[in-house]
């Protein structure tokens, strides 16, 4: 697999151009505002002085925007580059490291995510073969209504619509707090994934994991229901596709077992969803956003948007470089599977 | 003159209504461009085509129904409502405070009717939709006007030239797809408010043209530059999904026969991109246009229930909802209403593109005009079998 490799470093260089073009962008959009951060950050209008002068000189808020911007990108560099985190970039609100702040929320987000694509994956995927084979039937007519219905769903309406339901009126969730593993305090985790349900479940702390799972299995259906629709439509219409196609014809002509048969359409059927669910994926990131405010999971898109209306811009920073960085790597996991997937497709 | 598909199909009342539409559309071209329709009589039969496949859709007809309905309350909403969206009834009668649908309100001698309830103000709710479906209309509406030609002239240009153009457009229009577009777009609205409130604010032509937009007060002003920050924010991360799709059909279609034969012939540039490029390239970017004005709403919806966007006095269907979530599930027609509006909007939308992609499609075209009803008429030959 000398190709991979050789694949992986190449997408890995073309990766930063687009960061470098995200950072300029998220930097240009921290210097629109005319307001004075430092002043926000300092505690509004009756901060003192001189901590305001300080702050400014801190986070060379005096100098001209490349002085601050080749600032800025150092403060992110070195925290990832020496361990001790040397002149990393420090929230001014929090005066933790960035860094620290996304890294501590990530994994609710991640677990959030992960939900999401659960419900996804066993909703869309077996809905969209049904209704490929039972074509123009009323279950392909209710999994295109489904999907519609999905996307056309403002996500922040459905999430209340099935808190009414499943909380107020069913108690099948509960809506306070991030239940985490008891191993983590105790620091005798088998393993540390810093992914809470996976180490519940390693640790055996089964407990746990159920509250885990009744805490986010609500926000994971609520993001994940529009694009489950989605992708069973495609899963439908690709499916298809393969059936229709030559190959197959041959296959069934040859008189290949249905099993077999099946297998060969599977397999071309799935490229192009590989490719859909990776998209979906950024999708989830940002819908996860307002999932967060809805259902009060302090993620990182809660992060984003508190620091926005602060105007925390060394955090905003920080964040919109991480979704970004998010999502490049799930496109390119997406091109690597794909290649697996067609032996077609060579990098 | 008779057209050969008014011979051929069998026909209900609507399609006779999108007949006269594609007739009157056809007159208006003949009145800038004389000869047009005489000439063009193949494509105004196509359209109507295309209508009475669309209109032996069910989906698609109630989609049109949302739409036009959206459009309708867009424009027509504000001026039928009872109360205005400031008139805070609470502060004289204490009795509006959160009343719930379908009641009626007697206080200091006089009698109010709320439909749909009244939120923390006093004001009432229906009314609040109403106004909130116009900034929503306003919204999506530039959004699209704006942007989508934006993308579209940045797609031909990158795809027409390639080179150096192409490599700087694209690496641009890369940088702005890898982020999540919700993000980008909370990031912008949430900054720009502050430089555009001057602008708004000291210019009195752009005060009153804004507030007839919105229809709202011109004292609320300052209130209108969140909006436009919206507006600017949705179209900065809407661009590259057009540009994208656009240059790859370019990239196909400029290798043409067709297209080496204008430019041997010495047809200008812009002539070239105009008249033979784009009309090769538009129609999966209509269908696509269609399900953005719905996605536009949704995100619009999503910032304003962030806190970016509509602030108070001024109202948006997202804000009224998170206005509303703080009382819910206790007072749940804040939430249900307002969300189900929006709902209802962009399902329209979504229903329509939908089937418009059906029709347009020449794939499935051809199936969905097979249903509709050939009438057998003795007289007719060969003709009967044009379509």
């Amino acid at each position: 697999m000398a190709g991979l490799k050789e694949y992986l470093v190449r997408r890995a260089i073309t990766f930063i151009p687009t960061l470098l073009g995200v950072t300029l962008i998220v930097f240009i959009i921290a210097n629109i505002i005319p307001a004075d951060p430092a002043r926000a950050w300092a505690g509004g209008e009756r901060a003192r002085p001189e901590i305001v002068e300080r702050i400014k000189r801190e986070y060379h808020l005096n100098d001209p925007w490349y002085v601050q911007y080749v600032f800025v990108m150092k403060g992110i560099i070195s925290y990832f580059i020496s361990p001790s985190h040397e002149g990393a970039i420090v929230d001014p609100l929090t005066s933790k490291y960035v860094f620290d702040n996304i890294f501590i929320r990530f994994p609710t987000t991640f677990q959030l995510a992960l939900f999401a694509e659960i419900f996804i994956l066993t909703i869309g995927i077996p809905l969209g073969l049904i209704s490929a084979l039972k074509r123009n039937t009323w279950i392909d007519t209710f999994v295109r209504f489904f999907a519609l219905t999905g996307t056309s769903m403002p996500i922040f309406w459905f999430g209340y619509l099935m808190m009414w339901v499943f909380f107020s009126h069913l108690r099948w969730t509960s809506l306070a707090g991030v239940p985490l593993p008891r191993c983590y305090e105790s620091g005798t985790c088998p393993v540390t994934t810093y992914i809470p349900i996976f180490d519940a479940l390693v640790a055996g702390e089964y407990d746990i994991a159920m509250q885990i799972i009744r805490r986010f299995w609500l926000p994971g259906f609520v993001l994940g229901f529009r694009a489950a629709g989605v992708l069973a439509r495609i899963v439908r219409n690709s499916f298809l596709d393969a059936l229709s196609s030559d190959f197959i014809e041959f296959a069934k002509a040859k008189g290949l077992p249905k099993r077999w048969v099946w297998k060969h359409a599977l397999k071309n059927a799935f490229v192009p969803v590989i490719t859909v669910i990776g998209l979906q994926f950024g999708g989830l990131l940002g819908g996860a956003v307002i999932t967060e405010t809805v259902f009060g999971l302090p993620g990182i898109g809660r992060y984003a948007v508190n620091s926005i209306n602060y105007l925390n811009m060394p955090a905003v920073i920080g964040v919109t470089l991480m979704f970004a960085f998010m999502y490049m790597l799930v496109n390119l996991m997406v091109d690597i599977v794909y290649s697996a997937l067609d032996p077609r497709i060579r990098y | 003159m008779t057209l050969v598909s008014e011979e051929v199909y069998e026909k209900k009342i609507l399609d006779k209504v999108t007949d006269r539409l594609v007739d009157s559309v056809a007159k208006v071209i003949d009145r800038f461009k004389p000869g047009w329709s005489i000439k063009n009589r193949s494509k105004i039969d196509e359209w109507k085509l295309m209508f009475y496949a669309f209109n032996r859709s069910p989906p698609g007809l109630i989609g049109a129904a949302l739409i036009l309905g959206f459009i309708a309350i867009g424009i027509f909403g504000p001026y039928f409502a009872t109360y205005s969206y400031n008139s805070f009834l609470f502060i004289e009668h204490e009795e509006t405070y959160l009343v719930p649908p379908w009641s009626t309100v007697v206080s200091k001698g006089k009698t109010f009717y709320f439909p749909l309830g009244t939120d923390k103000y006093g004001r009432d709710l229906l009314s609040l939709i109403l106004y909130g479906a116009r900034v929503s209309l306003v919204v999506s509406m530039i959004v699209i006007a704006l942007g989508v030609p934006l993308g579209i002239v940045l797609g031909l240009v990158a795809g027409y030239f390639g080179g150096k153009i192409d490599e700087i457009i694209m690496r641009i229009t890369d940088t702005f797809l890898a982020f999540p577009a919700l993000i980008l777009a909370i990031a912008f609205a949430a900054v720009l408010p502050e430089r555009l409130r001057p602008m708004i604010i000291y210019n009195e032509q752009l005060k009153i043209l804004l507030s007839i937009f919105f229809a709202a007060d011109p004292k609320d002003a300052a209130n209108f530059a969140p909006i436009l920050s919206v507006i600017l924010a949705i179209i900065i991360v809407w661009w590259p999904g057009y540009t994208r799709i656009i240059r790859g059909s370019v990239l196909s279609v400029r290798e043409n026969l067709y297209v080496e034969a204008a430019k041997a012939l010495g047809v200008s540039t812009w002539k070239i991109l105009t008249k033979h490029i784009l009309p090769n390239v538009i129609s999966p970017v209509l269908v696509l246009i269609t399900l953005d004005v719905g996605a536009v709403i949704l995100v619009e919806a999503g910032l304003s229930f962030l806190g970016l966007g509509a602030q108070d006095p001024m109202v948006d269907w997202g804000k009224i909802v998170w206005d509303g979530a703080q009382y819910f599930p206790d007072r749940w027609w804040l939430v249900l209403f307002p969300g189900l509006a929006t709902f209802l909007a962009v399902l329209g939308w979504n229903l329509v593109g939908d089937t418009l992609r059906d029709v347009l499609d020449p794939k499935t075209r051809r199936s969905i005009e097979f249903k509709v009803k050939k009438k057998k008429l003795a007289t007719t030959s060969e003709e009967g079998g044009a379509s």
